[in-house]
């Protein structure tokens, strides 16, 4: 009975405590995000679906990234061989038939890249979230079977992004991203991005296969599908130059 | 070329390891002409093929051709003709890379016309003409991640010893403050050439953004022992105007002077809208309106500011599945008593 009576009061005591611990701030859970699916260097092959009705286009291509700058080259045949140098803000592109490189100019950079429902500014934001965006706590909700925390991001002052405020839905265990809501400043829904499928490389969690729906237009949709992801290959110096994207 | 060719054959076919791949467009086209009355109209087909090689002991090879009516060619009393657009062998050495062979040479920055382009007038906008291949020695020697000096060393009628049948040029980039700056110098082969043309010409251009505005110029000086100095100058704006939040208008609008007639090559294939006046000023303009993920319009227009002479062209692109398209555009051109117009429609699929 006295046995007894000490096990219920550990038992007790161990709840309480585990209430007393501090929850987790909307900072912390950006953070335990980013540094889960932060890339500091990485090789990627991807397939980006892009659909409008009952049509649909494919294009593949080949990514080498490091924390400021990316090397991408498109490998389907329509666009084989054409390559983007994102160097910090800048971006530059290289066209294979007459082997040019040409400057991208500022303001074509949040048009949909290749036709897609990305910009090339979805592109360039390479800055974790938490440094561009002030994230709350707004709720949970259980998404797929999987509970999520529920937060809201408004872009830093002076920080330079594709979309004002983000609605995010985030893995409780694996804190990973599995839906974002994308925002204009004027409060109207751009795109939704959903992750249909996650796998654990390298002891984190990674989206592999995930939907953008552009909101403003209808049955239009890219599909993003991760074929290889490298954490942490050799990128030799030189890699993210002109000289490289001839 | 044909030695090159059979090198390069014989290099990929001795290597047990080499898998070549191929890829390209074959495009059948179909046009009709107005020209001062009288109606023309043409069928033709167009195969560009691209040989994909991999690396042989640190070498780059490529090549690429294209076959005129090879369709037609069969079915029809016409002949099929070859070109070679690409056959180029390419090392990158520690500090500088080396290209020899039939390359394509253009030194593009992102505006419609280019003056000081190294072939002058092959390049306008997206139009491509085959003058930017020539057989070329190419040396790049890079200094900076946006900087680089290239130095070339081209034979318009193909490769020869002859110091008079060379063509050279020499261009730095430079990137510097988030501008793309450019200076080059070209002396045209002895033979060969446009005796009109200038032989010789220093060029410089830039590329940037003023705020949401992209903004670029560039000046040509040409010069020679026989023909007067001239001078060349560009002025260009491009823009997107958001119509709404995802349909974005892409303008370009530019103004070039050329201030003497011996510059009429740099038009290209729109060498009509030099009027018979000493100099030219022309107002291009380009604007581009994606009406989905799939389909396009585009429009060019020209105007010689003496009002004497103006070009429309309104195209329409459509990609009907992954890999094919289908495109139909028209040319108007009224200038001086003269009147053009043209209809043509495209279908190419991409392998």
């Amino acid at each position: 009975m006295r046995n007894k009576s000490l096990i219920f009061s550990l038992l007790i005591l161990v709840l309480t405590l585990s209430t007393l611990a501090p929850a987790l701030t909307a900072e912390d859970i950006i953070r335990k995000r980013d540094d889960n699916e932060y890339i500091e260097t990485a090789r990627a092959e991807m397939e980006m679906v892009i659909k409008s009705g009952r049509r649909e286009m494919v294009k593949s291509m080949v990514i080498l990234t490091d924390k400021e700058n990316s090397l991408t080259e498109f490998t389907n045949p329509r666009d084989r061989g054409t390559k983007f140098l994102k160097r910090g803000d800048e971006l530059w592109m290289f066209f294979p038939d007459a082997e040019d490189i040409v400057k991208i100019s500022g303001h074509m950079l949040n048009q949909g890249m290749m036709g897609s429902d990305f910009s090339y500014q979805d592109l360039l934001e390479s800055d974790k979230l938490t440094d561009l965006y002030h994230f709350e706590i707004i709720g949970e909700e259980v998404v797929d079977g999987r509970p999520a925390y529920v937060l809201e991001g408004i872009a830093r002052e002076g920080k330079e992004v594709a979309y004002y405020r983000r609605k995010s839905w985030i893995d409780k265990e694996r804190f990973v991203g599995i839906k974002e809501e994308l925002y204009a400043r004027s409060g109207r829904l751009l795109k939704v991005m959903t992750v249909l499928e996650l796998e654990e490389k390298e002891d984190r969690w990674y989206p592999v296969r995930s939907v953008m729906e552009d909101k403003l237009r209808r049955d239009t949709s890219t599909e993003v599908i991760l074929k290889v992801l490298e954490f942490n290959p050799d990128i030799v110096e030189g890699t993210f130059t002109l000289e490289n994207l001839r | 070329m044909f030695f090159m060719l059979v090198v390069f054959t014989g290099i990929a076919f001795t290597n047990q390891l080499l898998a070549i791949e191929a890829g390209g467009e074959y495009k059948i086209m179909g046009s009709a002409s107005w020209f001062d009355g009288e109606y023309r109209s043409d069928i033709n087909d167009l195969l560009d093929l691209d040989l994909y090689l991999p690396e042989i002991a640190g070498n780059e090879i490529y090549y690429s051709f294209t076959i005129t009516d090879p369709l037609l060619g069969l079915l029809e009393d016409r002949n099929a003709s070859y070109f070679t657009r690409k056959l180029y062998l390419r090392h990158r050495f520690d500090d500088f890379n080396l290209t020899v062979g039939r390359q394509p040479v253009s030194w593009s920055f992102g505006s419609l016309h280019n003056p000081v382009d190294y072939t002058p007038g092959s390049v306008i906008g997206d139009r491509e003409g085959s003058g930017k291949y020539t057989d070329a020695l190419d040396l790049y020697l890079p200094l900076d991640w946006n900087s680089g000096l290239s130095l070339l060393a081209s034979y318009p009628a193909g490769f020869s010893s002859d110091f008079n049948k060379m063509k050279m040029g020499i261009r730095g980039r430079f990137g510097i403050e988030g501008y793309d700056l450019t200076i080059n110098y070209v002396q045209e082969a002895n033979t060969h050439r446009n005796p009109f043309f200038p032989r010789q010409r220093i060029g410089l251009t830039i590329k940037g953004d003023l705020k949401d505005v992209g903004i670029y110029a560039a000046f040509g000086h040409y010069f020679d022992e026989i023909l007067e100095n001239s001078n060349s100058i560009l002025l260009g704006v491009d823009y997107s105007y958001n119509l709404s939040y995802h349909t974005r208008l892409s303008m370009q609008l530019e103004y070039l002077g050329l201030d003497s007639p011996n510059l009429s090559p740099v038009l290209g294939p729109f060498y009509f809208m030099d009027g018979r006046g000493d100099r030219l000023d022309l107002l291009s303009a380009s604007l581009g309106y994606p009406i989905d993920e799939f389909s396009s319009l585009n429009l060019l227009t020209m105007v010689n500011l003496d009002g004497s002479r103006i070009y429309i062209s309104p195209a329409y692109r459509n990609t009907l599945a992954s890999d094919i398209d289908f495109t139909i555009s028209g040319q108007f051109f009224s200038g001086e008593g003269d009147r053009f117009t043209a209809l043509s429609t495209a279908f190419s699929y991409t392998f």
